[in-house]
């Protein structure tokens, strides 16, 4: 008997007892699905997420408080609320002589409010930003104008809202020149922003800017600011542009020769780096989680496949009384679990497939910029796993099968 | 018919079963001969040790002690894998309770012992066919085990003893678990295998009318043997009367 016999000998014992595979095969079928949809849909995340930063603009340099050292990026990134970086430092970034290159800056802070208007109240985003966010963030207004620069200097409370926030809140009346009261100070309506839509997890449409110096004082009580953005005029010059940032703010800091910084510069690319880094740490950790899922479902199966042996206890006894070695009742039955987890691995995968397409459709459909990801490397991988494990978990059982006794097989009630 | 060639001898054969600390003697010393083409019964009530014996000429059980050499060779110096071999290539079984694969064809049930030979599959299905053919079920040859009669899935184990054209078959009770009608149908065709188609078998029993249609009877009692004798009257179970020695 050559493998190809054993396998469709096998798939005959499948057919013929289909409920107990199902339920053997169930713990495998779940595991390699849980893998699939895992590492599909934490690549859609991902893309989701990198095509937003992605969409801000390539001539863009972040400003993160706190140093970046070989343990990774700042702890700002993972939302640890760091306090060295002030609304000063950034204001001196724009300066012809010392960084020729840069454009345009933002800084920035945010919170959420309640903004109320005349007993129409709407939860929302304010942004506290400067002048020159729409050249920074590449956006404008459809309505009115954005604050100016001496909004921003002498703290006006002045505040342009976004489309969602305008429909929630007025309907059809015209926003400019309304008082909006967003906790409890009263801010005039100057602009109304074009359509942004959805990036990333946030409605760019329910938010409301207001100067940064404003955001600062009044609404939050800090003085400090989260992060900043600068626009270089050329791609080409962004990393001097990180350069002269740089050696202005190590002198707004005072920070000497050979010390750390504690801010941190970084282009687009670098923060897509970190982006991958972390997204892709979290991915594996989940797909660890899904891992275990097999290993348990492959105990399963050696539990099942050991209830086998013992049912089929004359069976065995029978085919070694007509010539079967302990080497081929040794085969028979590896084989026989081998093809029970492939046949489970495969279901998996699709299984798998459908349910992260089914997602992708869903999250295409509620407006994000979803990629619908599979990887021939995640497929392959998983039933190669799914083969491994009935290696692995049927060799327990079909060992015990092979070193029967024949009298005492053939014997057995 | 020559009966000059000696498929069997037995020497001085012992066997003890050691359970933890109880040893059973189940077989004392027996001494016979069985040549090729002899159709032998070995007969004696339960206990007797004539089941244990049958385990050790099949090779499914090593003797204790003595010697056994089978066309020649001593069964004693065997492995695992030539025991394998000698009853997937010299012997055939037939049991009482039939044992065939549950919800498997006949034809797949026959085949069994060819699976574990170096056979090509075409050669298989013909060897199978022509066996199922020889016991009368080829148009039973596509239904399920489980669709058969008792009586024919006596034949259905016939066959599969059959098909690797052992040098000898061992029915163990075969008519044990069947009405009279069909017990005398499957000694019909025991008989026909060895007369007509010079097969040695070796039938264990503990029915004197069954053991009757053997030509010796080796009679078994408290492991040792009680007697060794040629039937006189011999039952022939043929139902035309063809079948004559």
């Amino acid at each position: 008997m050559d493998i190809k016999e054993n396998i469709n000998n096998s798939l005959n014992i499948i057919r013929l007892n289909k409920v107990r595979s199902f339920l053997t095969m169930l713990g495998i079928v779940i595991g390699i699905m849980g893998v699939i949809v895992i590492i599909s849909v934490g690549s859609g995340a991902q893309s989701l997420i990198i095509n937003q930063v992605r969409s801000v603009g390539s001539n863009l340099i972040g400003i993160l408080p706190g140093g970046t050292d070989e343990e990774g990026p700042p702890a700002s990134v993972m939302g640890i609320i760091i306090t060295t970086l002030k609304y000063d430092d950034i204001k001196a970034l724009k300066d012809p002589n010392r960084s020729p290159h840069v454009e345009a800056y933002s800084a920035y802070v945010r919170g959420t409010a309640t903004a109320v208007w005349k007993g129409n109240k709407t939860d929302t985003t304010f942004i506290g930003a400067s002048a020159d966010l729409p050249i920074v963030e590449d956006t404008g207004v459809s309505a009115g104008h954005f604050f100016t620069k001496d909004d921003e200097g002498s703290m006006q409370r002045v505040a342009v809202i976004g489309q969602d926030v305008k429909d929630n809140l007025f309907a059809d009346v015209d926003p400019i020149g309304q008082l909006v009261k967003i906790e409890k100070h009263n801010f005039r309506i100057v602009g109304v922003m074009e359509e942004r839509g959805v990036s990333g997890f946030s409605n760019q449409d329910n938010q409301i800017y207001v100067p940064v110096t404003t955001a600062q004082k009044l609404l939050l009580g800090i003085d400090y600011i989260s992060y900043a953005r600068v626009k270089v005029e050329d791609e080409n010059n962004i990393e001097r542009a990180i350069e002269d940032i740089e050696i202005i703010l190590r002198e707004m800091h005072d920070i000497g020769p050979g010390d750390f910084d504690d801010f941190t510069v970084s282009s687009q690319k670098d923060g897509l780096e970190a982006l991958f880094n972390i997204t892709n740490a979290i991915r594996l950790f989940l797909a660890a989680i899904a891992g275990l899922a097999l290993l348990v479902g492959g105990i399963g199966i050696m539990n099942i496949m050991l209830v086998s042996v013992q049912e089929r206890i004359r069976e065995i006894g029978l085919r070694k009384a007509v010539g079967a070695k302990n080497n081929q009742i040794l085969m028979q039955f590896l084989i026989e679990t081998v093809v029970l987890t492939t046949i489970a691995g495969i279901i998996g995968v699709a299984l798998g497939i459908g349910i992260s397409y089914l997602v992708s459709i869903i999250a295409q459909y509620l407006g994000f910029d979803w990629d619908f990801v599979i990887s021939i490397f995640a497929i392959i991988v998983s039933v190669g796993i799914s083969f491994i494990i009935g290696f692995i978990f049927g060799l327990v059982p079909a060992r015990r099968a092979s070193k029967l006794d024949p009298i005492d097989a053939l014997r057995y009630e | 018919m020559t009966k000059k060639d000696k498929l069997i001898e037995v020497k001085n054969l012992t066997k003890r079963f050691v359970n933890g600390q109880v040893v059973t003697k189940v077989l004392h010393g027996m001494d016979f001969e069985i040549d090729k083409g002899e159709f032998v019964a070995i007969m004696g009530p339960s206990g007797s040790g004539k089941s244990t014996l049958m385990h050790i000429l099949g090779f499914l059980d090593k003797a204790t002690s003595g010697s056994y050499h089978f066309e020649g060779k001593d069964v004693s110096k065997l492995n695992d894998d030539q025991l394998a071999y000698m009853r997937g290539n010299k012997i055939g079984f037939v049991f009482q309770s039939f044992n065939l694969l549950p919800r498997t064809t006949v034809l797949d049930n026959v085949i069994l012992p060819l699976l574990y030979t170096k056979m090509p599959k075409p050669k298989r299905l013909k060897y199978a066919k022509e066996a199922v053919e020889a016991v009368g079920l080829s148009h039973r040859i596509n239904n399920l085990s489980n669709q058969l009669s008792g009586g024919e899935r006596q034949r259905v184990a016939i066959a599969r003893a059959l098909v690797n054209n052992p040098s000898v078959i061992f029915a163990d009770e075969p008519t044990g678990n069947l009405d009279s009608k069909s017990g005398l149908q499957v000694m019909r065709i025991l008989q026909d295998l060895n007369i007509s188609q010079d097969h040695t078998i070796i039938l264990v029993t503990h029915e004197k009318y069954t053991a009757q249609h053997a030509e010796r009877i080796i009679k078994i009692r408290d492991g040792l043997i009680e007697s060794d004798d040629k039937v006189t009257k011999r039952q022939i179970a043929s139902l035309n009367g063809e079948l004559t020695k």
